[in-house]
């Protein structure tokens, strides 16, 4: 882990890729912007263990972008209980990849769900339960 | 002391993807999309087997017969001091009988599995309507030979995520392609050789809900669109399952944002927009949850609101706050915790992340204190308005329920 800098923390990561926790997905007083922040509870290491966890099994939707689950949604990434992680595939492959929370229920500041495929291979490779499975389908999450 | 819940629940195991009831039939779709049923005289004859005939009798109003439970007659009887008392003598202070009914067996229908997952499901004149990941379906049910064949027919090549059905209409929302109408036909041609007549009227929807005749279009801004329909009326003869009206079309959705901004922050003042009127200001602290026909569940300054509609045929749209739940703006939950709402009797189910709660006029109360894969209500059935079916990790549950008052 290297210094703050950038407006974030830079991570070696996996598969020769490089991660950075940004400062303004960490508190509400770093940007003007509505942003979702990360749970106080999941450091920023953990942050860059969920981004390697979900790129390791290739999580990637088709833009090349990466999305992660807990086991069974078991751990709330975001402040609202946000259960799933997004992670940007960078532009230029030196760029480092960031990411945030997201939900699919109405109100949170950054609603987005993953693609249909991949919540059925989640399902399929028993990361999630069924009730998880419609869940997320649905975007009742 | 409070209001207090009693709630009945027959549990059926089983991995089940959803389900309906409809006409003293149980339906469920298992998870690679095959139609089963369940007859519910099997599960009142698995009741009477626990030889309990005051069990049998409380199944019979909140579970088989709510219509008996929420009719004159029974609400008379309750004056008589006593009666309730008994009725509920069977609840444990818990206020919950849980019955396994393992000894029922649902039978497949002779049908094709339908393509996709399910997202959504109407039933309605023994038309039965499929939302999945990979289209819209549709197929018949014959209540009084259930399990006999049916074709499945594709109407929509578009993902389907919310299905409504009534008034001879279906609606379904696709997301970015849209809110899609469609008429049912009533004719005597084979109706899987009928030509699909969906049409599109709107270009967003994430769902959509009945409020009454007319239509709610929710596509995550704050308010929903208003869809005010158009109808013809055609008397029905008989018992017929249809109702007199039919839609046939709806007119351009509207915009009720500041008449509900407007109702919430004036409090016991109806306001009404005259027919037409550019209804265009958002007030970004308020947002409406979901609705139980026209009673709206609304997120306000972080507490819960209900705002009734009133949309007299041909009379302005009119809002105001419902004096009747008051209360709901002091209960403990945070609007945007809500997952998803449900119509239910006069009041919602609310679906968090750990539980599905009751709100009534009379309170909020815990129903289940698990997370479930589905719920279903069925607030445009006659039997079955007060009955609750959960879809849940292994299996399906039927919830009656019976609400007290302070002093029992």
């Amino acid at each position: 882990m290297g210094a703050p800098r950038d407006g974030g923390v830079l991570f070696e990561a996996c598969d020769q890729s490089s991660y950075k926790s940004l400062d303004v997905h960490r508190s509400t007083s770093s940007t003007k912007h509505p942003k979702s922040i990360w749970n106080p509870e999941v450091s920023r290491a953990e942050e860059c263990h969920t981004f390697c966890g979900a790129k390791l099994q290739q999580w990637h939707d088709e833009n090349g972008d990466c999305w992660a689950i807990a086991k069974d949604g078991q751990v709330d990434f975001g402040t609202h209980e946000e259960r799933v992680a997004f992670f940007w595939a960078p532009k230029n492959s030196a760029d480092p990849w960031h990411g945030f929370p997201v939900g699919g229920r109405r109100g949170l500041s950054f609603s987005r769900k993953p693609p249909d495929g991949l919540i059925k291979r989640w399902h399929d490779s028993g990361t999630i339960s069924f009730e998880k499975y419609l869940k997320l389908l649905q975007g009742r999450w | 002391m409070g209001a207090k819940l009693h709630v009945l629940r027959l549990d059926l195991p089983g991995l089940w993807s959803d389900g309906w009831l409809y006409k003293e039939n149980l339906v469920l779709w298992s998870r690679d999309g095959l139609p089963h049923v369940v007859r519910l005289a099997d599960l009142s004859a698995e009741m009477k087997e626990l030889g309990d005939p005051p069990l049998e009798a409380v199944a019979d109003h909140l579970l088989f017969h709510t219509e008996w439970k929420i009719g004159q007659q029974f609400t008379r009887l309750l004056l008589i001091p006593g009666i309730e008392e008994k009725f509920i003598a069977g609840f444990p202070e818990s206020g919950e009988i849980i019955i396994p009914m393992d000894r029922v067996f649902p039978v497949p229908v002779a049908a094709d599995p339908v393509p996709g997952v399910i997202l959504d499901s109407a039933i309605y004149a023994n038309r039965v309507y499929l939302g999945t990941i990979e289209g819209l379906f549709e197929t018949r049910f014959d209540p009084d030979n259930p399990t006999s064949y049916n074709p499945l027919v594709s109407r929509m090549q578009k993902r389907v995520s919310a299905i409504t059905a009534g008034y001879s209409a279906v609606n379904g929302s696709a997301g970015e392609d849209g809110l899609w109408f469609g008429r049912m036909h009533f004719g005597d041609e084979p109706w899987w050789d009928e030509k699909s007549s969906f049409r599109q009227v709107a270009e967003f929807s994430r769902s959509n809900s009945f409020a009454d005749v007319n239509l709610l279009n929710y596509t995550g801004d704050a308010f929903p669109g208003f869809l005010r329909s158009e109808t013809s009326k055609e008397k029905q003869r008989g018992n017929s399952e249809r109702d007199d009206r039919q839609i046939t079309g709806y007119r351009e959705s509207a915009d009720i944002g500041s008449l509900m901004t407007s109702a919430l922050s004036k409090k016991r003042r109806t306001r009404s927009i005259s027919r037409g009127q550019d209804l265009g200001l958002v007030n970004d602290s308020a947002e409406v949850l979901g609705n139980s026909g026209k009673r709206l569940l609304v997120a306000w300054d972080d507490s819960l609101r209900v705002v009734d509609l009133s949309m007299q045929r041909d009379r302005d749209l009119a809002a105001k706050q419902d004096k009747t739940f008051q209360t709901v703006a002091n209960l403990e939950i945070d609007p945007y915790a809500i997952l998803d709402t449900h119509a239910f009797g006069k009041g919602f189910l609310v679906e968090l992340s750990k539980e599905v709660r009751l709100i009534n006029s009379q309170g909020s109360f815990t129903l289940i204190a698990e997370p479930v894969a589905r719920i279903r209500t069925f607030a445009r059935s006659r039997r079955y308005k007060e009955v609750v079916l959960l879809i849940r990790e292994t299996g399906v549950s039927l919830l009656g329920m019976y609400v007290t008052q302070d002093d029992l």
